[in-house]
């Protein structure tokens, strides 16, 4: 009774130590692939950044303007020639 | 649509005004390089100078050949690999604001089903975060490069118009722009005498309180305000994790990250559902 209490008890530590060490493992290559692809991460982040202020500012310039959207160049075209 | 007209007519902006910009940039290298020795050399006059360049070789390295300005012109050399990002990061840019939402509806549906609506929901409060903090930045960066610009055309500081420009674009990045701003200001001023550099010098500091103390308090009180010290050490740690590139965008990464964290795990993990929790530094 005691040694199988022994030996369940061995299995449950070694898996923890398992699970542990993958967890471990696992942050760690994250780590580096963070390391080493920071520069394109940070060139992605700057173009959602430049999408942001473009959009931004596309939005403002059509509330402005009344621009239209895309689709109805045809009617603004007629609207303006007329 | 819109986007691509925009994006145009900013195109033809940078290609007119490109030439101009070149030159005076060039003449500006050249007279930095000029103020630098001339620095040196009056330096080189007084005792405590020299005994301070003897013991700090860095020092005498910079004042005497102008090192300084080598090593920031062999920042640029890499010319290509620079043109190649920018034309990089013009690109996914242009497509991710055209269509924002396919790459977002992308992006989420790598996520599970239960969780896809809230993740919507932050995306789009760090992307509202994002554009105020970049209003406020552009205004900002307006004011103090014109602000500049016109305080060293009245002090008769030469190259007005170029130092102005570069504290606009160097104001992009907050608290160490302005300074780093300053450097060439006050050496181009100290070509023309010391009391010039003095007088540029005492411009860039009231400037800089006028910005810190009127300016940004008034532009954070309608986009994003960030805690001072959170963006220092973002700054600070980014800076040294990914040098130039980590330091340029480390403040809008600050405020985006301030977001996840407040909705992801204050709210969603730790259940803290505080107005103060919730306010994810913007106050609109």
């Amino acid at each position: 009774m005691g040694f199988d209490f022994m030996q369940s008890d061995l299995g449950t530590f070694a898996r923890r130590v398992c699970v542990a060490v993958g967890i471990f493992a696992l942050a760690a290559l994250l780590l580096v692939l963070l390391w080493y692809a920071s520069e394109v991460l940070l060139l992605v982040f700057a173009a959602v950044l430049l999408a942001v202020f473009l959009r931004g500012l596309g939005e403002m310039l059509a509330r402005l303007r009344r621009f239209p959207r895309a689709g109805h160049w045809a009617w603004w075209w007629r609207r303006s020639c007329w | 649509m819109v986007v691509a007209a925009l994006l145009l007519v900013m195109t033809l902006g940078v290609w007119l005004l490109a030439p101009a910009v070149a030159a005076q940039t060039d003449e500006l290298g050249q007279s930095l390089a000029q103020s630098i020795q001339q620095l040196g050399a009056q330096l080189g006059r007084y005792r405590w100078a020299q005994q301070l360049m003897a013991e700090a070789p860095g020092l005498g390295e910079f004042t005497r050949t102008s090192h300084l300005f080598s090593r920031v012109t062999g920042l640029f050399s890499t010319t290509l690999g620079v043109v190649a990002n920018v034309v990089l990061v013009a690109f996914i840019g242009l497509y991710l604001a055209i269509k924002p939402d396919l790459y977002m509806r992308g992006a989420i549906r790598l996520l599970p089903i239960g969780r896809r609506a809230r993740m919507r929901e932050v995306l789009s409060e760090a992307g509202d975060t994002l554009r105020h903090w970049l209003i406020g930045r552009v205004i900002l960066m307006l004011l103090n490069g014109a602000l500049t610009a016109l305080g060293l055309w009245l002090l008769g500081t030469p190259l007005a118009l170029t130092l102005g420009i570069l504290t606009g674009l160097l104001n992009f990045i907050p608290n160490i722009g302005p300074l780093l701003a300053g450097i060439p200001a006050v050496l181009i001023a100290w070509t023309q005498s010391p009391t010039q550099a003095l007088y540029v010098l005492l411009l860039y500091l009231v400037l800089q309180n006028l910005d810190g103390y009127v300016l940004t308090p008034l532009v954070q009180q309608r986009t994003v305000a960030l805690p001072p010290a959170l963006t220092i050490l973002a700054q600070l740690l980014l800076g040294i994790l990914a040098g130039t590139l980590g330091l340029l965008l480390a403040t809008p990464i600050a405020a985006a990250a301030l977001v996840f964290v407040k909705r992801l795990y204050l709210e969603d993990v730790l259940g803290d559902h505080r107005e103060e929790a919730s306010s994810a530094g913007t106050s609109e």
